[in-house]
């Protein structure tokens, strides 16, 4: 059981590590300072597919906002942006 | 019977509300999977579910949801309630949730395990039902995201009605099963006690493509009045997650890793056939790694359409408990992406049950299965 | 339940046909046309070879989330879309004019935004110099 810890433990930051070294190159940019378009792609894909904006319309994407912002611990800010966006893009 | 009245009540009802001019918005999603499943010389279609969700946001701050699982198992089906909930919106970082919910314990059992988020057509060994950690729960909770400069980090605390101990004297009740946790206790097993948890994760980079939590979950699990009044049960998860193009790889890796441990106070348990008594350390846990690749430009559709993904999973029951297995599992697959919510998947999956799950005659899981599954959001 | 061989393979014959069906889905991207009278239009900058600079933070916040840093059509976010972003450094977009480039970044076709309201129209044209830059790299 004890061995089986160290390994997992191992594991998981070596796998960080690598994460770290992919993503270092990432330019930051302050989440406040981003638009609709950029946080729907960053934050749907971080579990499913960034949904196509034409599958919903304006009123289902307000009703889905506020489910992924309970679900995704998601701001205010960045929902009514990704909400936004995705009834622009969706006609 | 009675439950397919009442969610045709709760549908109509809805359907209602969504007729009504304002601010009220209502919306069915959901999700469904089936499937085939080809173990040795017999092939089965399985996993025939169908998870319809009602979101219903009543107002900018009110938001009411609900799932339900719709099940065909052994030529049953079978109707359960994933959770029905309300949130309250506090203010731009806090959420307030009253009802039952999906617990933040970890990353898959609250965000991951949809059929079609899933990228395989199985839950990892230990993360599905009699799984190490709780899954969901009926209680209160307060959640939320902050941005902290350009990194992000989230937070969610909880309250629930605590899960109870199998403490094996009732032999109506699995006795077998004594020092297990039972998480979503029915009947005579009301829990008497309340646990509370939580979880805080942080997202170090700006564009949100490394997530890092941590779970914590502490109860008291022992009945009151008897000698395992002051068992206490505490479990943690470390869960993980990496999404990112990679240039030089011409695709999109997809990371996702979760470690689930509980551990119980030491407690003396009756052996239901020889009334001996017996102990043991009675620590489980569970973890799964998964690595999927999804290249972006191949120059063809169909190409660009595929995904590989791999998962190792393991799960470990104390040694010393008539329970007690020893796990692993690997499980290989290629999907194709028809949309962006609709996929079919191609799976070959190896569980080693070990030495006691030949005995108890879960040998069963050793075989390898090979499965072709269809999952879709809507 | 078991099933027959049969059955397996009307079952497989079927996913086939579902495949099968999907990729035809993909060609309206391809039959995107912006209107004749948007080939009349007029890039502003069209002489201006340092235009492209000034829509390079545009095209970072908003369209490389799909269409990749490059512009290969290879963003994270545009993997799962039907029809997929376009390849921006491909003959087929490269071949049209500025005028009818200006014209689908203006009105958008799903999943494809439009930004009529989003970007002013001199840095429309900027984007386009930026697709142009992209092209010839």
């Amino acid at each position: 059981m004890k061995k089986y810890k160290f390994k997992i433990i191992a594991g998981i930051f070596l796998l960080m590590t690598v994460a770290l070294f992919i993503a270092s190159c990432a330019a930051s940019k302050p989440i406040a300072d981003k638009p609709g378009a950029l946080l729907w792609g960053e934050n749907c894909v971080r579990c499913h597919n960034a949904p196509s904006p034409s599958a919903f319309s304006d009123t289902q994407w307000e009703a889905i906002g506020k489910h992924m912002r309970v679900r995704a611990n998601l701001t205010e800010d960045e929902v009514n942006k990704i909400v936004e966006f995705l009834s622009m893009a969706n006609q | 019977m009675r439950n397919i009245f009442l969610i045709i009540a709760v549908m109509a009802g809805l359907i209602y509300a969504q007729d009504k001019p304002g601010e009220s918005r209502f919306l069915l999603r959901g999700y469904a999977h089936s499937g085939l499943e080809m173990r040795e010389d017999a092939s089965t279609f399985v996993g025939g579910s169908f998870n319809p969700i009602f979101l219903w946001r009543q107002s900018q701050k009110l938001l009411f949801e609900a799932e339900l699982e719709i099940e065909v198992e052994g030529g049953e089906t079978n109707i359960g309630l994933e959770y029905a909930n309300m949130a309250y919106i506090l203010h731009s970082y806090a959420i307030l949730r009253l009802g039952k919910f999906l617990l933040p314990f970890g990353a898959f059992a609250e965000k991951l395990h949809p059929a079609w988020i899933n990228r395989m057509p199985t839950k990892p060994l230990g993360f599905g039902h009699d799984g190490v950690g709780p899954a969901r729960g009926l209680g209160v909770e307060l959640r939320g995201g902050i941005p902290v400069g350009v990194a992000k980090m989230s937070y969610s605390v909880y309250v629930i009605n605590g899960p109870v101990l199998n403490d094996g004297s009732d032999p109506t009740l699995e006795p077998e099963e004594a020092g297990k946790v039972n998480y979503e206790p029915t009947g005579e097993l009301e829990s008497e006690n309340k646990a509370i948890g939580g979880r805080v994760s942080l997202l170090p980079f700006s564009n949100s493509s490394m997530e890092i939590g941590l779970s914590g979950f502490y109860s008291n699990v022992g009945q009151k009045g008897t000698e395992y009044e002051d068992v206490t049960l505490f479990a943690y998860a470390l869960d993980f997650s990496f999404v990112k193009k990679v240039s030089f790889l011409s695709g999109v890796i997809d990371i996702k890793a979760q470690y689930n441990a509980e551990n119980v106070s030491d407690a003396y348990y009756t052996n239901y056939e020889d009334s001996s008594r017996y102990t043991f350390k009675n620590n489980s846990s569970s973890y799964y790694g998964q690595l999927s690749y999804r290249p972006v430009n191949l120059g063809s559709d169909f190409f660009n359409s595929l995904e590989i993904v791999g998962r190792y999973s393991a799960l470990s029951f104390p040694k010393g408990a008539l329970w007690e297995a020893d796990q692993t599992q690997v499980a290989v697959g290629i999907n194709y992406w028809i949309d962006w919510r609709n996929v079919i998947k191609l799976t070959y999956q190896v569980t080693d049950a070990g030495a006691h799950g030949e005995e108890s005659g879960e040998g069963q899981e050793s075989r390898d299965a090979v499965f072709i599954h269809w999952a879709f959001g809507f | 339940m078991t099933i027959t061989s049969l059955s397996r393979i009307v079952f497989l014959l079927a996913i086939a046909t579902a495949l099968l069906l999907s990729f035809m889905n993909a060609s309206p991207e391809r039959s995107w046309k912006a209107p004749p009278e948007a080939d009349k239009l007029k890039n502003p900058f069209e002489n201006d070879t340092e235009a492209w600079k000034k829509a390079e933070a545009t095209f970072q916040t908003l369209c490389m989330i799909c269409h990749g840093e490059k512009g290969h059509g290879d963003g994270i976010a545009g993997m799962a879309l039907t029809p997929r972003p376009a390849n921006l450094t491909s003959e087929d977009v490269q071949k049209q004019t500025d005028g009818a480039i200006f014209w689908k970044i203006t009105n958008g076709n799903p999943p494809m935004a439009s930004y009529k309201e989003t970007l002013s129209e001199e840095q429309r044209w900027q984007l386009v110099k930026y697709i142009r830059r992209l092209g010839s790299e």
